[in-house]
C-alpha cells in the first residue's frame, strides 16, 4: 500500500463516500476507505479498529496480537466449543434446555450457584447454563452464516463493482445505496415478517441481506486499491484475463480485509439476532436464543435478574471479545501489509 | 456546482427506488392486501369498496405514481390500525425521534469530549487506558442490553429518572428531559464510546503535529494548547461521524423506543410490520429513508465545503 | 375481536388475550341470592380458588371535585365507533367515560338501568321495551332520543363485526320519543345483559354518520372527548351537562380530565404508578400483580383485583381437522396437562385452576363435571394408540404474541412428555386471530368467556357458527345437546332452569374438549392512594353497583364517581 494511516479515519470524510461515484473514491488508500464503509454501523466499528489504545503512533509497528487478543481468542474458542460440543455435554450430565430440572416447584427461579446449576433456573424450572450454551449454537450458527452469506454476496458486488467501475459500479454501489437506506433492523424484521416464516435460514437471509451493502463497499474498496497495483498492471501486461485476475490476484488480497471485517460481522449479526429476537422474531421456542432469554427474563428482572443477565453477559462478552479479535488482527495484518 | 447536481439527482434517484422497492415489497405480501386491511368480519362489498378505494386492480406502477402525487401533497393516506391519519400520526411522531436523537447525540458528546481530551492528554496513561477498554466494553452492550439495566438501576432503585412517560418539550422543558433521560442515555452509551475514541486520536496525531510542538517550544500552557490549537482541527471527524449517526438513528433508534415505549417514527414502523398496517410502514420507511439521505447529503457538502483536503483533492481530480 | 398490534408484544404471559368487543356479558334476569360478582375481601371459599388478598381500597370521605386522572391502559384501541370498531378491554375503559351504556349492573350481576330509565320485557321474552331518561342531552347539544338509540342498534344488526352478537334480535323500533322496542327472534330472557359493555354504549347520530366519527366521538357520557393521538393519549374533560348526579345532589363526574395512555409494557405501568406519572392502572400480569400486592400492603398503593366472573385461559384445539378431529387426541392433551403445576409455575399462582368455563364463585359453576383429571399415563396410552393408527400426532401450538411463550413451552414440555410433537409458534395477535376465525390452526392458546352470563358465550359455543370460511365458534365444536342447552338457558328465566341447562353445557364440555382448561385470569386495577372509588360507585336508583367488570369485559369501571383527594 503507497500510504499507510490507519490511525487517521478523518483524513477522508467518511461521508464523502455515500455516493460511488464521488470524485474522490479513487483515493488509494485501503485504511480510509474502510473507514467510509457507509453504513455507521460498520463505520463505528471501523473507526474504532484504527483508534486502539494500545496503538498510538508511537507504536504504530506492532508486531505482536496482545494478550488481549488472546484473551478474546480464548473465550470465542471456549464458546464454540461449548456450543459445538453441547449434545455431548448433555449426555456427561447437563440438563436438557428444554425441560425442567426438576419435578417439583421449588426449581423455579433459583439463582445461580444454589444448587440448581451455574447459573440458576428460569421461570420455567430450565437450566440457564443449558440453555445459554445451546443459544450460543443459534447466535453463532446465525451470526456466521449471516456473514458469510453477507461476504459471498457483497464481495461479488464489490469486485465486480470495483474491478469494472464505470456504469457497473454506479448500477451495483447505487443498489447497495437504496439497501442503506433502509435501516438496517427493520429492513430485517420486515424480511422476516414478509417471508413469514422464523427458521433458521430466514433469520439467516434477512440479516445476510443487511450484511452485504458494506460487505461490498469493503471490498469495493479493496479491489479499487489493488486493481491499480504493480502486481496486478504486471498480471495484466503478461495478457491474464479479466478473471484470472480477480480470482488470482486481486481476491486473495482482498481476504484479509473480508475476514477482519467478517468477526467483526458476527459480533454484529449476533446483535442483530438477539434484537430480532427480542421482537420475537426469532427462532421459535422453546429453542433458546439469547436474545429471546434476555427477553424472557425481563418480566422478572427485579425478582430474578440472573434470568436475564446471565445471557446479556455471555452476549456481551462474545460481543466484546469478537470486536476485540477483529480489530487486533485487522491491524496485525494491516501492518503486514503495510510493510510488504 | 455540477458536484452538487450531481449528488443530488442520485438523491433523488435512490430515494424513488427506496420508495418503489417497498411499494412493490407490499404487493408481494402473503394474502391480499384488500382482504388484510379489510379485516375480520369484513364483507365482500366493503371488501369491494377497499379494492376500488386502494385501486387494487390497477398494475403497480400506476398506483405507484399515484401514491407519490398523493406523498408529495402530503397525504400518505390512512392508517388500518387506527384509522388515524398518517401524516398526522408523522407530525406527531418526527419530534419525538428528532428530540430523542439529538439529546442522545448531545449526551454522548457531552460526555465523550472531556474524557477524550484528558485520556488524549497523558496518551497510554492509565486513565486513558481505563477510558478506552470501558468505551469499547460499551460498543458491545446492545440498547436491549443496557436498557434493563439502566432502568433497574436509574428508575427502579435510584429513583433518579421515570423508565416511562413523555412530556413535550415546550410544555415543559426540565420534565422532558428528565423523562428522556434514560432512552437517551441507552442510545448514547455506545455512540459515546466511537465519539471519545474518535476524538481521542485525533487529538494524539494532532498533537504531534509541527505547530503543536512550536507552540509548546513557545512556552504557552499545554491546557491553552490543547483546547485552543489542538482541539478544533481534530473535531473534524467527530462532527462529521455525529451527523451520520443521526441520520442513521432516525430509524435505528426503534428498539429504544419499543423498550421505552416513545411514541416516535421507529416504533411506528415496528407497529405498523407487526400490525401490518402497510401505508403507516410505508410512510415511515419513506420519512427515515428521505432523513438518512438527506442527511448524508448535508454531511456529504458540510465536508466539502469545510475540509480544505477535500477541496483540493477535487481540484485536482 | 381484539385487535391489538404491536402491543400485544410486550404484556408479559397474557394466555391469548382475546378479549372480545362484541361479546357484552349478558346478565341474566337471574335474581338467586348467591350470584357472582361478590367483593373480594369474602371470597376464601377455596376450592381450586387459592387465598385472594383482600382489595385494600383508603377509605372514602367527602368527595372533591377536581383534578385529572391519568390511566395507563395496557393496548391502544382502534377506535370509538362501537358498530365498526373491534373494543378490548381499553376500547370499553375509554369508550365509557364518552358513552353511557343502556345498562349497568347491581351489586348481584343482575341488569340495572342506566342511560335507559328502565326496561321490561313481555312474559314471552320477545319483546323488550326501554325507555330512555328524559333531557339528556349529547355533548353536541342534541338531545337523547329513542330515534337515535334505535338507530344505534340498527347500524349494529347491520354490522358483521358486532351484529353476530345480536342474531337474535329481529328488530328495534322507536315507538315513542324515548321509546325502544326489541323484538326477539326467540325468546330471549337474559337480552338486557348484553346492553352493558360494546353493544350498550350510545353514540351521538352525528357520530355515527360520520365517516370518520370513530376517531372523536361524542356521546351522552360523563366526560367529552378532547383528543386522542393513537398509541399515545385520549384525552376528555368533564362535561357539564351530564345527566347524573351523586346522592348529594352534586355534579358528576368530580375529576376535571381523564387521560388515557396506552403503555403496553406491564414494567413500565407499575413504573409509572409509583412514580406518580399514571393515578390508576391495570394489568392482568400475574409478576406485576404479585408486585402491587407488596406495595399495597405496604401501603404504598391501592389494589382492587376483581372478583367478578374472569376470563378463562385455556387451549382452544380445532375439531374440524387432523389431529383433533380425533376425540381421543384431544382427550389426550387434557390428560397431559396439569394446569395447577401451570399456574403454579407460569401464573406463580396469582390466577385460578380452571376446570370449565365458570369461577368458582360464578352460580352457574358445576364443581364436578367430568372435565378429565392430569393423568399422563392415560395421555401416554391415547398418544401412543394414535400413533399407531396413524403413523404421528404432531401439531402446532400457537399463542397471539411473544409474550405468551413461558406458557407455550410449559404446555410443550407436558406433551411432549407424553410423546406428542408440538411445535410452537408466537405470532403477532392480530394474524393470529384472523388465522383462528378462518380454522388455520390446530391448537390455540386462548383467554375469554368473561361474561357474568353464559348466554353472552352463546355465539362462540352454537353449532350455528361452526362452520363456514369465517367461523366465531372457533374450535367449531358442533353438538346438537350443547346447542339445546344453549338455547334452554337463554329462554328461560328460571334460574333453577337455567342452571340445569348450564350445568349440562359444561358437562358435554368436559366430553366434548374442545377446550383445554387452565386458568381463571385475574385483572387487577392499581391506583394511587389519593384516588377514591375507584370501584364503581352507586347507581343512578341508589343501589349499589357491581363493583368491578361486568361491563363487556372483567376489571372495567366507570371513572364517572372516582375522584381525587388532594
Amino acid at each position: 500500500m503507497p500510504e499507510h494511516s490507519p490511525e487517521h479515519p478523518g483524513n477522508q470524510a467518511p461521508g464523502s463516500n455515500y455516493f460511488p461515484s464521488g470524485d474522490f473514491l479513487e483515493s488509494p488508500n485501503l485504511a480510509t476507505e474502510l473507514t467510509q464503509i457507509a453504513d455507521v454501523d460498520a463505520y463505528n466499528l471501523e473507526a474504532l479498529h484504527n483508534l486502539d489504545p494500545d496503538q498510538v503512533p508511537e507504536d504504530a509497528v506492532k508486531k505482536r496480537l496482545g494478550w488481549t487478543f488472546w484473551i478474546a481468542a480464548a473465550w470465542i474458542f471456549l464458546i464454540v466449543a461449548l456450543a459445538l460440543l453441547a449434545p455431548l455435554l448433555e449426555k456427561l450430565g447437563m440438563p436438557d434446555p428444554t425441560q425442567p430440572v426438576c419435578t417439583s416447584r421449588d426449581c423455579s427461579l433459583q439463582p445461580p450457584l444454589s444448587g440448581y446449576g451455574l447459573m440458576g433456573t428460569d421461570k420455567l424450572r430450565r437450566d440457564i447454563f443449558a440453555r445459554v450454551i445451546w443459544g450460543a449454537r443459534v447466535s453463532i450458527l446465525v451470526g456466521v452464516a449471516a456473514v458469510i452469506f453477507g461476504i459471498f454476496f457483497g464481495s461479488i458486488i464489490g469486485i465486480i463493482a470495483g474491478f469494472f467501475k464505470g456504469k457497473v459500479q454506479t448500477v451495483l454501489m447505487g443498489a447497495m445505496d437504496v439497501l442503506l437506506a433502509f435501516p438496517a433492523l427493520l429492513l430485517a424484521m420486515s424480511i422476516v415478517t414478509f417471508l413469514d416464516d422464523k427458521s433458521v435460514k430466514t433469520i439467516v437471509l434477512a440479516i445476510g441481506i443487511v450484511a452485504i451493502p458494506p460487505v461490498a463497499r469493503l471490498v469495493r474498496a479493496s479491489t479499487l486499491v489493488f486493481a491499480e497495483r504493480e502486481f496486478v498492471l504486471a498480471a495484466r501486461t503478461l495478457g491474464a484475463s479479466n478473471g484470472r485476475v480477480i480470482t488470482k490476484e486481486i481476491l486473495p488480497n482482498a481476504v484479509l480485509p473480508i475476514v477482519s471485517f467478517g468477526i467483526i460481522g458476527v459480533a454484529v449479526a449476533i446483535v442483530a439476532e438477539g434484537a430480532l429476537a427480542f421482537l420475537g422474531l426469532s427462532i421459535p421456542p422453546p429453542d433458546p436464543t439469547w436474545g429471546s432469554m434476555i427477553n424472557e427474563g425481563r418480566a422478572t428482572l427485579e425478582t430474578a435478574p440472573w434470568v436475564t443477565l446471565m445471557p446479556c453477559l455471555v452476549l456481551f462478552l462474545t460481543v466484546l471479545s469478537l470486536n476485540l479479535a477483529g480489530d487486533r488482527l485487522r491491524e496485525y495484518f494491516d501492518i503486514r501489509e503495510g510493510a510488504l | 456546482m455540477a458536484f452538487i447536481w450531481r449528488k443530488l439527482l442520485q438523491l433523488v434517484i435512490v430515494l424513488l427506488c427506496v420508495t418503489f422497492f417497498s411499494f412493490f415489497m407490499l404487493t408481494l405480501l402473503p394474502g391480499n392486501l384488500a382482504d388484510t386491511l379489510c379485516g375480520i368480519g369484513c364483507t365482500q362489498e366493503q371488501r369491494d369498496q377497499k379494492v376500488e378505494e386502494l385501486r387494487l386492480n390497477d398494475p403497480v406502477y400506476i398506483r405507484y405514481a399515484d401514491w407519490l402525487g398523493n406523498v408529495a401533497r402530503g397525504d400518505f393516506g390512512r392508517s388500518g390500525r387506527t384509522q388515524q391519519d398518517i401524516s398526522e400520526a408523522l407530525t406527531e411522531r418526527i419530534p419525538v425521534t428528532a428530540e430523542l436523537v439529538i439529546y442522545s447525540q448531545l449526551l454522548a458528546l457531552g460526555i465523550a469530549i472531556p474524557i477524550a481530551v484528558v485520556a488524549a492528554r497523558r496518551a497510554g496513561g492509565v486513565f486513558d487506558r481505563v477510558s478506552t477498554t470501558t468505551a469499547f466494553g460499551f460498543l458491545a452492550a446492545p440498547p436491549f442490553v443496557v436498557a434493563p439495566v439502566l432502568v433497574l438501576i436509574f428508575a427502579v432503585n435510584l429513583k433518579w429518572f421515570p423508565a416511562t412517560g413523555y412530556t413535550p418539550f415546550l410544555e415543559n422543558p426540565l420534565d422532558n428531559l428528565r423523562t428522556f433521560f434514560l432512552p437517551a442515555l441507552t442510545l448514547a452509551l455506545a455512540e459515546m464510546a466511537v465519539y471519545m475514541r474518535l476524538l481521542r486520536t485525533d487529538l494524539i496525531s494532532t498533537l504531534q503535529e509541527d505547530y503543536i510542538t512550536m507552540a509548546k517550544a513557545k512556552g504557552i500552557p499545554p491546557k491553552r494548547i490543547l483546547w485552543k490549537h489542538a482541539f478544533r482541527p481534530s473535531t473534524f471527524s467527530l462532527v462529521t461521524v455525529a451527523g451520520l449517526n443521526m441520520g442513521r438513528l432516525i430509524g435505528g433508534a426503534f428498539v429504544v423506543e419499543v423498550i421505552f415505549s416513545l411514541n416516535g417514527l421507529g416504533k411506528y414502523i415496528v407497529d405498523g410490520i407487526l400490525g401490518r398496517d402497510y401505508l403507516a410502514v410505508q410512510a415511515g420507511v419513506v420519512v427515515v429513508a428521505f432523513a438518512y439521505v438527506l442527511i448524508n447529503f448535508g454531511v456529504d457538502l458540510l465536508y466539502a465545503v469545510l475540509d480544505p483536503r477535500i477541496r483540493h483533492a477535487r481540484a485536482l481530480a | 375481536m381484539k385487535h391489538t398490534i404491536g402491543t400485544g408484544l410486550w404484556r408479559r404471559a397474557i394466555p391469548a388475550a382475546l378479549a372480545v368487543g362484541l361479546v357484552a356479558g349478558a346478565c341474566s334476569a337471574n335474581t338467586s341470592t348467591d350470584a357472582g360478582g361478590d367483593t373480594g375481601s369474602t371470597s376464601e371459599d377455596g376450592g381450586t380458588k387459592g387465598p385472594r388478598p383482600p382489595v385494600t381500597l383508603a377509605s372514602d370521605g367527602t368527595p372533591k371535585p377536581g383534578g385529572t386522572l391519568r390511566y395507563a391502559l395496557e393496548a391502544e384501541t382502534t377506535g370509538f365507533k362501537p358498530t365498526s370498531d373491534r373494543w378490548s378491554i381499553v376500547g370499553v375503559m375509554m369508550g365509557l367515560a364518552v358513552y353511557d351504556t343502556m345498562v349497568a349492573r347491581y351489586e348481584d350481576g343482575s341488569p340495572a338501568p342506566y342511560l335507559a330509565e328502565s326496561f321490561e320485557s313481555s312474559d314471552d321474552f320477545k319483546t323488550w321495551t326501554f325507555t330512555m331518561r328524559d333531557g339528556v342531552m349529547f355533548h353536541d347539544g342534541t338531545p337523547l332520543t329513542a330515534e337515535a338509540v334505535a338507530n344505534v342498534y340498527n347500524l349494529h344488526l347491520k354490522s358483521p363485526l358486532t351484529g353476530a352478537a345480536i342474531t337474535n334480535v329481529e328488530s328495534v323500533t322507536a315507538t315513542g320519543p324515548l321509546t325502544v322496542v326489541f323484538t326477539m327472534k326467540e325468546p330471549w330472557a337474559a337480552f338486557p345483559g348484553v346492553l352493558t359493555g360494546q353493544l350498550g354504549v350510545i353514540p351521538s347520530p352525528g357520530t355515527l354518520a360520520d365517516e370518520q366519527g370513530g376517531l372523536k366521538p361524542v356521546g351522552t357520557g360523563p366526560f367529552q372527548f378532547v383528543s386522542w393521538e393513537p398509541d399515545k393519549e385520549f384525552e376528555a374533560s368533564k362535561y357539564d351537562g351530564y345527566w347524573q348526579k351523586d346522592a348529594e345532589g352534586n355534579a358528576l363526574p368530580y375529576l376535571d380530565t381523564v387521560i388515557f395512555q396506552p403503555t403496553p409494557e406491564n414494567t413500565q405501568r407499575l413504573a409509572g404508578l409509583k412514580s406518580g406519572d399514571f393515578e390508576m392502572i391495570h394489568t392482568t400480569d400475574q409478576a406485576t400483580i404479585l408486585e402491587m400486592r407488596d406495595l399495597a400492603a405496604q401501603g404504598q398503593i391501592q389494589l382492587v383485583e376483581d372478583q367478578g366472573e374472569a376470563e378463562e385461559g385455556f387451549v382452544m384445539l380445532n375439531t374440524s381437522k387432523p389431529p383433533f378431529d380425533d376425540i381421543r387426541a384431544r382427550q389426550a392433551v387434557a390428560y397431559a396437562t396439569n394446569n395447577e403445576e401451570y399456574n403454579s409455575i407460569v401464573n406463580y399462582d396469582v390466577n385460578f385452576v380452571a376446570n370449565g368455563p365458570f369461577t368458582p364463585d360464578s352460580p352457574w359453576y358445576l364443581e364436578d363435571n367430568g372435565y378429565p383429571e392430569y393423568d399422563p399415563a392415560k395421555a401416554q396410552e391415547l398418544v401412543n394408540e394414535i400413533k399407531a393408527e396413524k403413523g404421528e400426532f404432531a401439531f402446532t401450538l400457537r399463542g397471539g404474541g411473544v409474550d405468551t411463550r413461558d406458557n407455550l413451552e410449559f404446555l410443550q414440555q407436558q406433551w411432549e412428555a407424553v410423546g406428542m410433537e408440538v411445535e410452537l409458534n408466537t405470532d403477532q395477535q392480530n394474524t393470529f386471530i384472523t388465522d383462528a376465525v378462518a380454522g388455520n390452526y390446530e391448537a390455540n392458546l386462548w383467554r375469554q368467556f368473561g361474561a357474568p352470563d353464559p348466554d353472552a358465550d352463546y355465539l362462540w359455543w352454537t353449532s350455528d357458527n361452526a362452520t363456514g370460511g369465517l367461523a366465531l365458534n372457533i374450535a367449531r365444536n358442533q353438538n346438537p345437546e350443547i346447542d339445546a342447552a344453549l338455547d334452554k338457558g337463554r329462554s328461560s328465566t328460571d334460574p333453577a332452569e337455567r342452571e340445569a341447562a348450564y350445568d349440562e353445557l359444561q358437562r358435554l364440555f368436559s366430553q366434548d374438549l374442545p377446550y383445554i382448561w387452565l386458568d381463571h385470569s385475574v385483572w387487577a386495577i392499581g391506583a394511587n392512594n389519593k384516588v377514591r372509588q375507584i370501584t364503581n360507585g352507586p347507581l343512578p336508583d341508589g343501589k349499589a353497583a357491581y363493583p368491578v367488570g361486568g361491563l363487556g369485559f372483567p376489571g372495567v369501571t366507570f371513572l364517572t364517581q372516582t375522584w381525587l383527594d388532594q
